[in-house]
């Protein structure tokens, strides 16, 4: 299974080297699948597989690459207000605040005044993304506090460094690779909705959000566009639901 | 025994994280590198129109005042003004919760009973929970209009004319929200079933049914509705994609227009109801499940 998800989240990210934007031809626009474009094209003429490709690469490897931020961003956060209360509480009272906006309606309200781009993305899509990783690193801290081989190891005058790589990253780090695991599609998602709605990358940029969109103006005429997106989407999420986590 | 604040603590945080949710609401728009007023009032704009718009948003004003000033527009019950729509935000607001809240909580309804028939223990309960899970609403919607809009005609494809408009939107929302609270009932129903108590039901010989509603449904209540009160505390504040996708009027709907006019006052407004809804939901269910379990209270 795990082989399976590697192999596909590869054979995605080649999407950076052998998709493309699609060149604008007007005269062959909205073409069923055929011989030169085997997916169609979209309302451009721009060749649907080519920017199917890309539009897959660029959602994987922003969900795999905001993930990594959220989590190394929380995991700091945490480190640098665990050792004092009151710094603790004011981030865990922060992470209440920012929590109970529901994360779409964040992200639209940053996005309205942010110029469009890789930068606001990366922005919206960071901001509130960190929370569960810090709250559960700082409950495993927490309960770390108690542990015995951690206070002999201190007693027995272990360096900063021996701590943390040998006693505390590796008690942290499962908790925190499950949260991963769930959020890689989560980022997905939230990226997908929001170029839905026109507000991801600029709209030349390919991505299956917006190419959805697209396709859904135009419905009747050819759903091509509709189709291969939505099937995409629904490989790649099914594949970070079951792939990291092994279906039950 | 450990002292458990009571009621009124939660209550304290609600308003207390409600009232960051609005600092924070006022002060973004400040610390974003762009000016807000200057994007609202477009690329054409004359200096002299940015600077109106900017002395309306109360940007000219320190944080503070501009804070105090909204402050005391809060109090007297008002969210300002839309800049597009010239209409106040509080009055746009009341007109399109009606309508989210019907479709919250249909899909919520639908999802309910949906998720029931999807936690079985079965390899193929298992995938599609996980295929509900992998179909979000602007996947789901798009394609479900596309098989509808050719083939049935009655079920329009966008508006609220009508019960057969709610059909389309309803469903679409509801099929991501019932993996996600099939998953839930799933593991705990898993987790009960070598329990003691239930082969203790069985042996006694308590029919299927009456085992069913008076001892394996309150032992799932608790989880399973708490998953649904997350989920229905972040569709009352509008369906953003599931209201674009089939144009229904709601606050979401008013929330993507908002966000193409730059109106930044609708939008502050928008964003408050949805987490001053999130946060009422949630407290909501903190109490009822401190009811329904004495041990959480």
């Amino acid at each position: 299974m795990r082989r399976v998800w590697i192999a596909a989240s590869a054979f995605l990210l080649l999407g950076f080297v052998f998709g493309g934007e699609g060149g604008v031809d007007l005269l062959h626009r909205l073409e069923r699948p055929q011989f030169q474009h085997i997916f169609g094209t979209d309302e451009m003429g721009r060749d649907l597989f080519a920017r199917w490709w890309l539009g897959g690469a660029r959602a994987l490897a922003l969900g795999l690459g905001l993930t990594a931020l959220h989590l190394a961003t929380g995991l700091l956060g945490a480190l640098l207000v665990h050792p004092s209360p009151m710094a603790r509480r004011s981030l865990l009272a922060f992470a209440d605040i920012l929590a109970s906006i529901p994360s779409l309606l964040l992200c639209l309200f940053l996005l309205a005044f942010l110029r469009p781009g890789y930068g606001a993305l990366i922005l919206a899509l960071a901001i509130g993304g960190w929370i569960p990783y810090a709250r559960l690193a700082l409950i495993q801290l927490d309960a770390l506090r108690e542990d015995r081989s951690l206070q002999q190891a201190r007693l027995m005058g272990a360096k900063r460094a021996h701590l943390w790589s040998r006693h505390l990253l590796p008690r942290l780090w499962p908790l925190l690779a499950a949260q991963a695991a769930v959020g890689i599609g989560a980022v997905v998602l939230a990226e997908g909705g929001l170029s839905f709605l026109g507000l991801g990358l600029p709209p030349e940029r390919a991505s299956w959000g917006a190419m959805l969109a697209a396709g859904r103006a135009f419905l009747l005429v050819s759903p091509w566009q509709l189709i291969w997106p939505s099937l995409g989407l629904f490989c790649l999420l099914l594949g970070t639901e079951a792939g990291p986590r092994r279906i039950a | 025994m450990r002292h458990r604040p009571g009621w009124w603590w939660s209550l304290l945080r609600a308003f207390g994280t409600l009232g960051g949710v609005w600092i924070l609401l006022q002060a973004l728009p400040r610390w974003l590198p762009e000016d807000p007023a200057r994007i609202a009032a477009g690329e054409w704009a004359s200096e002299a129109e940015v600077e109106a718009l900017r002395h309306l948003l109360r940007l000219d004003l320190p944080m503070g005042r501009a804070l105090l000033a909204a402050a005391d527009e809060l109090v007297h019950g008002s969210l300002g003004v839309s800049l597009r729509y010239h209409r106040p935000v509080a009055e746009m607001l009341r007109q399109g919760f009606p309508v989210s809240l019907r479709l919250a909580l249909l899909a919520v309804l639908l999802s309910g009973a949906w998720a029931w028939a999807l936690a079985g223990t079965s390899k193929a309960a298992a995938w599609a929970r996980a295929a509900a899970v992998a179909s979000p609403v602007y996947v789901a919607g798009p394609l479900l209009l596309w098989a509808v809009a050719q083939h049935v005609r009655w079920i329009p494809v966008a508006g609220i004319q009508g019960w057969a408009a709610w059909i389309l939107p309803s469903l679409a929302l509801a099929i991501p929200l019932a993996g996600h609270q099939s998953r839930i009932l799933a593991a705990r129903l898993g987790e009960l079933r070598g329990s003691p108590g239930l082969r203790c039901w069985t042996a006694l010989g308590v029919p299927g049914p009456t085992r069913a509603l008076k001892w394996l449904l309150p032992a799932v209540a608790g989880p399973w509705f708490t998953v649904v009160g997350l989920q229905l505390g972040g569709l009352l504040g509008g369906a953003v994609l599931t209201e674009t996708i089939f144009s229904i009027p709601g606050i979401g709907l008013q929330m993507v227009n908002a966000l193409s006019a730059r109106d930044l006052p609708l939008l502050q407004g928008t964003v408050l109801l949805g987490a001053l809804l999130y946060v009422a939901t949630q407290l909501a269910v903190e109490w009822a499940g401190a009811l329904l379990d004495p041990r959480l209270g």
